[in-house]
């Protein structure tokens, strides 16, 4: 186990040196340059472009350039091209704000999409399987914008609260109550709506997997040993059911990141998605890289976290 | 009588077609009893012990009619809570695929365990003292470490003993073994046969045990039937069915055991294949394959012919002959 732990460390620290260069030449590669040393930036005189070319170090070679940003990404010394702010920290604010729409829109998918998947599976054929199929499908297939702005109508003028934004504008420093459920309304659409698709999707799959375990030999074993239905469902089946969700569990963490551009722009929620979208168009490169590096190390963390939890949950995997 | 299966049919339903899987089965085992069930790949045997149990897969399956009596008392009138009961506590079941039919993700001590607890209110130590001793009659060297084992850890012939170690839990009144050791390599079959032979004397119980192989038939039981396209072919004790086979399928199967094979003959084989049972042909099931067959085997579907002392024969051709 420790051994194992070691070795899936160290692989994937390469990993992410290798990212890390991938990233950087892309971001190098890619078309256009940062307004600030185009030459075609009227704003700009010569000189001014100079200038800041040195002060980013591109006038000097690649490698220099790497060296110098993961140096400074290291060290916290990163700014922002766009307004010379601290990129670390600029990420950090907008990280807390989408981890508050992250944690509430997983907890909604997970928490649904298992009871509604399985409960499907063994009423296979039945009334709720065929209506949570229909729905599922109805949910995947309406665009996800769409389905926002009928929500957000419905929600505006029938309950009259403002959802836009994470706290209503102007709302100063209320008691702690006001604030609460000033959040809960806000967060309660824009993670509902990240979760639907989520819901839709995941239990599909729960549903799937869970029928394929009903099948197995050790399923009609544990009914001949005369094990009640239930149990043989939730713990004969189920326990086998869950395990490639388990390599899934880790996967959802880089979610955090990329997984809501389109509902933060929506609800204008200040969150990482949109800061990154907002950062390659203006091409604020540090904060792109920077970015890219945390989803990176966020993807490593997830799988990670998945390899391991497979080895304590599955018996027959041992390192 | 302590199991009789009496004109069962069971049909499958899928692709908008009807597979008549059993086609009026009827067999019994009496008390203390080896009987065998014979016949090749498809014929509805294991349909048929699923049934008994209630766990056969419905859908696809249904069954159309017929009665399971289990000391009188027809299995197929008893609701879900009833049928828990007697699964496992009094019929148990070993089924063909040792690989499978443990539950990988649960100890070996999980799963006999859980085989007394649902059944007995029993306090844990009690019910591992059991494992171990159960898990010492089916030939584990060293039961207690093997308790923590997960099936993985085990070999083929090793899981098989203790599915019946997790059959033998409660001390049923009759086991059913389903191909116990088809897929199970020639030297450990011959192992496992001997553990069913073992336990037998020392157990007051039933076996009912299925297989294609007549050479295991003659090792054990005490009667056998032989079965044909969901249909009974002949039925009979051993001794009678294999000196004196009265069916043309039977008659073939024997021809075809190597052992009975005069040295230089060439080994026979029934020509042709188990018709499917979507489209069993008209009349007598085998008549495509029989050497005997006459006109009226292709219209007429045949009856039992008694030839007495319980041997049947559903051929009434070579009766009159
Ligand atoms: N789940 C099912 N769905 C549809 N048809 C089935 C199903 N299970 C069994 N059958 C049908 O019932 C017939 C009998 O199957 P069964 O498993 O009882 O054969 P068997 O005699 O046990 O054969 P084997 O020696 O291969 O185990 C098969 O030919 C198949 O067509
Ligand atoms: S009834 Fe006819 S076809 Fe059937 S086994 Fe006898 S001889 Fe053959
Ligand atoms: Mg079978």
């Amino acid at each position: 186990m420790l051994s194992f732990i070691a070795r899936n460390s160290i692989q994937k620290v390469i990993t992410l040196f290798f990212v890390s260069v991938i990233s950087f030449l892309v971001i190098y590669l890619a078309p256009g340059e940062p307004s600030q040393v185009d030459p075609l930036n009227p704003k700009f005189t010569p000189e001014m472009v100079e200038r800041f070319r040195q002060q980013f170090h591109l006038d000097q070679p690649l490698y220099v350039q790497y060296a110098f940003f993961y140096g400074d990404l290291f060290t916290g010394k990163t700014v922002s091209w766009k307004d010379n702010q601290p990129v670390l920290k600029k990420v950090w604010e907008r990280f807390k704000n989408s981890l508050w729409l992250f944690v509430v829109g997983t907890l909604l998918t997970w928490t649904l999409s298992f009871p509604i998947g399985i409960r499907s599976a063994i009423f296979r054929g039945g009334m709720y399987d065929r209506s949570a199929t229909f729905f599922s499908y109805l949910l995947i297939s309406i665009p996800g914008f769409f389905f926002a702005y009928v929500l957000i109508i419905l929600v505006v003028t029938t309950l009259h609260v403002p959802v836009i934004d994470m706290e209503t504008f102007g709302l100063g420093d209320p008691p702690w109550y006001r604030w609460i459920m000033d959040r809960v309304w806000h967060l309660l659409l824009p993670s509902l709506l990240g979760a639907t698709g989520g819901i839709a999707v995941l239990s599909r799959y729960v549903r799937s997997q869970m029928m394929e375990v009903e099948s197995q030999d050790y399923v009609r074993t544990a009914r001949a040993k005369g094990v009640p239905e239930e149990q043989v469902h939730y713990k004969h089946a189920l326990r086998n059911a869950l395990l490639p969700f388990v390599t899934m569990f880790g996967l959802i963490l880089p979610g955090l990141i990329g997984g809501s551009v389109i509902i933060e722009s929506i609800f204008a929620w200040p969150g990482m998605g949109r800061m990154a979208y907002e950062a390659i168009l203006a091409r604020d490169y540090p904060i792109v890289l920077t970015v890219n590096f945390i989803s990176a190390v966020l993807v490593l963390i997830g799988t990670f976290i998945s390899d391991v939890l497979y080895m304590v949950v599955d018996p027959r995997i041992r390192l | 009588m302590m199991l009789s299966i009496q004109d069962l049919k069971v049909y499958f339903f899928s692709d908008g077609r009807v597979a008549r899987a059993l086609d009026g089965v009827s067999y019994e085992a009496r008390k203390g009893e080896t009987v065998c069930l014979v016949g090749e790949s498809g014929c509805g045997k294991t349909v048929s012990v699923l049934t008994i149990l209630r766990i056969l897969p419905q859908p696809p399956g249904r069954i159309m009619g017929g009665k399971v009596l289990f000391n009188g008392q027809n299995l197929l009138d008893l609701n879900e809570e009833e049928m828990q009961k007697i699964r496992g506590r009094r019929i148990a079941m070993i089924f063909q695929e040792p690989m499978t039919s443990l539950n990988p993700v649960f100890t070996i001590e999980d799963q006999i365990e859980e085989a007394i607890l649902v059944h007995e209110k029993v306090d844990i130590e009690e019910a591992r003292q059991r494992c171990i001793q159960l898990l010492k009659d089916v030939g584990i060297p060293s039961p207690e470490e093997r308790l923590r084992d997960y099936p993985h850890q085990l070999s083929g012939g090793q899981r098989q003993r203790v599915m019946i170690a997790m059959a033998l839990a409660c001390n049923p009144e009759i086991v059913i073994a389903d191909e116990p050791t088809t897929a199970l390599d020639v030297t450990i079959q011959a192992q496992i046969l001997n553990l069913f032979r073992e336990l037998k004397q020392k157990r007051e119980m039933s076996l009912l045990y299925i297989t294609h192989d007549l050479g295991v038939v003659a090792n054990i039981a005490d009667r056998v039937y032989v079965m044909y396209a969901g249909v009974i072919a002949e039925q009979g004790e051993v001794a009678h069915i294999f000196h004196h086979p009265r069916h043309p399928y039977t008659q073939g199967l024997l021809a075809s055991l190597p052992n009975r094979v005069k040295r230089g003959k060439t080994l026979h084989s029934i020509p042709g294949t188990v018709p499917n049972p979507a489209y069993k042909p008209e009349g007598c099931p085998f008549h495509p394959r029989c050497p005997d067959v006459i006109g009226t085997c292709r219209v007429q579907f045949p009856e039992m012919c008694d030839y007495g002392g319980g041997h049947l024969s559903r051929c009434p051709v070579l009766y009159e002959r």
